[in-house]
């Protein structure tokens, strides 16, 4: 297996994606904790983001070309949910605020959007022009 | 696309799955808050206090005498309301982080309640 050297757009893509995880786990670790289902999944986001992380700087291409769209289904996931639980709610959740954690969560979530397509385009680019 | 590789060395799914457990071990040891923070049920004898932290009313069970005057203060990072289950009965109204409001209750009865915002948070006021 040839040697991989991560470029810089998966560099980004993985450091939003490791962003994404941290609010998730610190919100979990200060206050979530023991929020109904809210809780639970602040909690898979994290060790998802986490693996997914990983996944990202794998030697193996299928490894990382299966990463990105989970990244990308986990980023827009967690977008989706706090779209819905500052407007109306989620599992009997609302965010009535824009406060600290939840807009650093939605920056990171929206730049990570992009710069996980950019990544996965150019990691198919890569496979599909290397020789068999 | 081409599964094989994966297939083949299933090992290099080890070092994602390790992370995940690890963080998701981590979050566990580290959770801050339990279930039922503050004693179940307190008389209390002149002003009372329900605190309201990690999404929790603490005492979520509170005895007090008619005419007594209930504060409920905000220790989240995130507004909360203490609503009467009974339209109309009291509510708060929005209680940001670090605010204080106060409720009094003058008529004897029990009265559950819950915050507007997370409804999994829920309380009861007794008064005798």
């Amino acid at each position: 297996m040839a040697k991989h050297r991560p470029d810089t757009l998966r560099i980004l893509a993985a450091a939003l994606l490791l962003l994404v995880g941290a609010v998730h786990f610190q919100q979990y670790v200060t206050t979530l904790g023991h929020v109904p289902t809210i809780g639970v999944l602040f909690l898979l986001n994290a060790a998802g983001a986490a693996a997914l992380t990983i996944a990202l700087f794998s030697a193996e291409p299928t490894l990382r070309l299966l990463a990105l769209p989970a990244a990308l289904g986990l980023v827009i996931g967690a977008l989706i949910s706090i779209v819905l639980a500052m407007n109306g709610g989620i599992f009997g959740y609302q965010e009535p605020t824009f406060r600290t954690s939840v807009t650093i969560a939605i920056i990171a979530e929206v730049a990570a959007i992009p710069a996980l397509i950019a990544c996965a385009l150019s990691e198919l680019h890569r496979i599909r022009s290397t020789p068999a | 696309m081409n599964l094989q590789p994966l297939l083949r060395r299933p090992t290099i799914l080890i070092a994602p799955l390790v992370a995940a457990i690890i963080v998701a071990a981590a979050g566990l040891a580290l959770r801050t808050g339990t279930p039922n923070a503050g004693p179940a049920k307190v008389v209390a004898a002149g002003p009372a206090a329900v605190a309201i932290k990690n999404y929790l009313f603490a005492p979520a069970k509170l005895t007090v005498k008619v005419g007594t005057r209930v504060t409920f203060t905000n220790s989240d990072s995130t507004p909360h309301t203490a609503t009467a289950d009974a339209g109309g009965t009291f509510d708060t109204g929005s209680i940001a982080t670090g605010q204080a409001k106060p409720v009094s209750f003058n008529k004897s009865g029990t009265f559950t309640y819950h915050c507007a915002f997370h409804a999994f948070m829920t309380g009861v006021v007794t008064v005798n």
